[in-house]
């Protein structure tokens, strides 16, 4: 193999034209586009604006209030257009199937249904053991004030039955103050309100 | 270049290079950890207590109001108000909420300072619907809500 040769190994694969070619005025530039500048500069300033608008928009979509509850496909929360914000507070869970507290399995709900009691005994120890285990953070100097609050999340299709029970044995155990864990909807707007009045 | 003159002969320079890598890296740490957390659903609550033990978030002083009470039966709404009851029927399959809360508002019109209300429901009642009362009855001012199971 001839020295030359041996220096151009490895090449760029692509049409290679004759010495005549290349120089053509006509033919030439079409040849010549691959030794043009190939470092191209990113458009910096729209991209940071759309960074910053993507920021801010996520900001205010930010909510930790998915934390408060157990969110489970089990469980279809209906929707309110009057709510409050969802405070920190003992979850009971009330699916078709299950009654948990704070994810831990209580009891049947087709058992809660047959029983002839208001109250659901299992529930309500549990939540008497909440009440002390609290009692006992703030002997020991955790903040905060007992104020009786549960929240209720439950299915939209559980028979009020169920939750008449869940809500006698939070009464019975010491928690007065109900929360309805609610999906947000819009409010009615004045306009509608009117209509529906004509 | 743009300058300036700092005294003394000396002239300082005002470009300035912001530097943006540092700072796309930022916005887009941002963005990836607002993705992760982000939650689409908004959850809120609506407070009830029990009846009739159970005490409201109420700051105001009891005062003599009307004995207002919704009970929520299959046929649809029964609503007293005092020695007065009207049933609302259901309009087909849905409580019929639109008239409900036209009737409440008119007995918070003639009674401006009545804000406790009784909900009763059946024992077959879906807690949506009962949900959908409370609503309705916060949206008529009426904040201070009670739960209770329907007598017979």
């Amino acid at each position: 193999m001839a020295r030359g040769n041996r220096d151009n190994v490895i090449v760029v694969p692509g049409k290679r034209p004759g010495k005549r070619l290349r120089a053509s005025r006509v033919f030439g530039a079409k040849f010549g586009r691959g030794k043009r500048e190939s470092n191209v500069e990113l458009n910096l300033t729209s991209m940071i604006d759309i960074f910053v608008l993507m920021v801010v928009f996520l900001i205010q979509q930010f909510s930790a209030d998915g934390d408060l509850l157990f969110m489970t496909e089990k469980i279809r929360m209906p929707e309110a257009a009057f709510y409050e914000q969802l405070e920190r507070a003992p979850v009971i869970q009330v699916s078709q199937e299950d009654i948990m507290i704070e994810g831990a399995l209580i009891a049947q709900v087709s058992d809660v249904a047959q029983e002839e009691l208001w109250n659901i005994q299992r529930l309500e120890e549990q939540l008497r053991d909440h009440k002390k285990a609290f009692d006992a953070l703030r002997m020991a100097g955790a903040g905060g004030e007992f104020k009786g609050d549960i929240n209720i999340q439950a299915d939209r299709q559980v028979p009020f039955k169920i939750i008449k029970k869940v809500m006698y044995s939070a009464n019975q155990a010491g928690y007065f103050n109900i929360n309805f864990a609610v999906n947000a909807a819009a409010r009615p707007t004045a306009d509608a309100g009117e209509a529906s009045e004509g | 270049m743009a300058s300036i003159n700092a005294g003394g002969g000396e002239k300082k320079s005002l470009d300035l290079v912001i530097p943006l890598v540092p700072m796309i890296d930022m916005l887009a740490m941002m963005i990836t950890f607002l993705m992760m957390t982000a939650v689409w659903t908004e959850i809120g609550r609506l407070q009830v207590a029990q009846a009739p033990s159970g005490p409201s978030d109420s700051v105001e002083p009891p005062k003599p109001t009307l004995q207002l009470t919704l009970t929520l039966t299959e046929r649809g709404y029964l609503l007293a108000a005092g020695a007065e009851s009207v049933e609302i029927p259901k309009k087909g399959e849905e409580y019929d909420s639109a008239e409900l809360v036209k009737k409440l508002k008119a007995i918070k019109k003639d009674n401006p300072d009545q804000r406790a209300i009784t909900v009763a429901a059946e024992d077959s009642v879906e807690y949506q619907f009962l949900v959908m009362a409370v609503d309705k009855c916060l949206e008529s001012e009426l904040p201070d809500i009670s739960v209770t199971a329907a007598m017979g």
